[in-house]
Parts: C-alpha cells; structure tokens; sequence
C-alpha cells in the first residue's frame, strides 16, 4: 500500500554538516572582522604618520609668527624670504599648543651635532604617539629636530 | 547496481570553499608607509644645508653629519667627483642631488644616496 506523506525528512548527517557549514561561515565573518579592525588601526596609525610628517615638514619650511607650531623657519627680511630647514629661536620658543585632525603636538626637541637634547616644548602624550625627526640648521650648527605627535 | 564513487554534499562543498577562503585571508602585517618618505625629506633637509655652506663643505664633515642624520643607516655621498660610501652598499636607495655655485660661478655638485632596509 502506498501512502504520500508531507513533512520534514530529518536526518542526522544532514544536520551535522550544516551546523559544520555555519560554523565555517561564522569563523568566516570573525576573520574578516578581525581584518577589517586591524585596517582600520593600520589607517589611523597612517594617518597618524602622515600628520607628524607634514606638520614636522610645516614647522622647518614655513615662517609663522601668529602660529609658531606652523613656521619656525628664520625670515630673510633682506631678501624677503624664508630660509628652509634654518630655525628662528625666537619662534621656537613660543611655540604652543597645536591641534590638527584629532591629533596634537606632545613636544618637541632639538639636539645639536655633539651636543645634548634641549626640550624646547612638551606636554603629557597621548595614547596612541609618533615620533620624527628632521634635520636643521640651529645658530649656525647642524641639528636633529624631534616631533612627537599624539592621538587624543 | 552498485557503484563506487565519492559523494559530495552540496554544504560540504560550501563548507569546503569558505575554509579555502579563510585560510587565503592573511591579515594585514603592520608597515610603516611613510618611512620612505621621511626618509627622502630628511635627505633633502641635509642637502639643503650642505648646499648652504658652499665651499667650505668636504667630504668627511658630511659623513659625520650624514651618521648624525642617520645613525645606523648607510649611503653614498658624493661631492663633485669624489665619492665615499657610509657604512654597507646596498641594492635599493632613496636618492637626491643638489647643486650650489661659487663665489666664480663655478657648478658644484653633491648627491646623498640612502640605503633602504628591510626589516626581517
């Protein structure tokens, strides 16, 4: 005697290797998570990087008397321009407090070939900082200006 | 009729394919992007102020400030035909030149090649 009967056919291998295909697909979507926040560090650390770079770049090639933290570089009033990677001291030492993109300036130091580093100024860090240096030229002596930039 | 063969569910080929994707996924290792570009600017920065002392410069004062620059990093430097390697050749370098004239006009020439390096 045939019978038609509807329902669910249930069976236990099935179920298994479905659990084990949602399983995979999980572990799938954990991965790419985990990716995609370690990318998401990667660009802010870059982002990070690029701002200390170009601020760094700011301060030695620019003149600024209103925002030292822009410009140290010393002013040829004879000539009527800046002199690159030459630093003022006057404007060195009133630099200030400078915020850019979420970012702030925590110090900044100079050190003279041969000689020991000066802090010329410096704040608590912040969480996440970086740090550069660039090359100068301080009273007449060759100099390592160091910039340490933080994340606020 | 009895057949024998490999059978292959259609989860488990899904299965199979998300863990080949899974394990093809490496993460993302940490660099620093912008180190070659610090490091092009801050050759720059001492050409900029070899170039400002003129004359005066030779060979050895600029040695000494390039290992100041760059402790542990090497180069060639160069200053009109003379040449002179700091620490070891390498293969890859940032490159820069500059020029300055003197008090006749005469053309002079000085070039900081850096080395690159790999971190292992």
């Amino acid at each position: 005697m045939a019978t038609t009967a509807k329902g669910f056919v249930f069976s236990l291998d099935l179920a298994v290797s479905f659990t084990a295909m949602l399983l995979m697909a999980l572990l799938l979507l954990m991965h790419l998570g985990i990716a995609g926040e370690k990318q998401e560090i990667e660009f802010r650390q870059m982002e990070l990087n690029r701002t200390a770079l170009f601020l760094a770049d700011s301060i030695v090639k620019n003149s600024n008397p209103e925002k030292p933290a822009l410009g140290s570089a010393a002013f040829d009033k004879e000539r009527a321009r800046v002199l690159a990677n030459e630093l003022d001291a006057g404007l060195l030492g009133e630099i200030q407090e400078m915020e850019k993109n979420g970012f702030f300036i925590a110090s900044i130091s100079l050190k003279e070939i041969g000689g020991s580093e000066k802090t010329v100024f410096s704040k608590p860090a912040g969480k996440n900082c970086t740090a550069l240096d660039r090359i100068v030229s301080a009273q007449g002596r060759i100099a390592k200006m160091a910039v340490q930039l933080c994340e606020k | 009729m009895k057949s024998e063969g490999f059978y292959l569910s259609i989860e488990a080929i899904a299965s199979m394919l998300m863990l080949v994707i899974l394990l093809s996924m490496p993460l993302p290792e940490s660099r620093n992007y912008m180190q070659d570009l610090h490091d092009f600017k801050k050759g720059n920065d001492l050409l900029i102020l070899w170039a400002r002392q003129g004359t005066s410069l030779n060979l050895e004062q600029m040695r000494k400030d390039f290992e100041f620059a760059f402790p542990g990093k090497s180069a060639l430097i160069s200053l009109d035909s003379e040449k002179a390697v700091v620490g070891k050749q390498g293969r890859e370098a940032i490159a820069s030149k500059a020029f300055f004239f003197g008090s006749a006009l005469e053309k002079h020439e000085i070039s900081l090649a850096i080395f690159k390096e790999y971190s292992a």
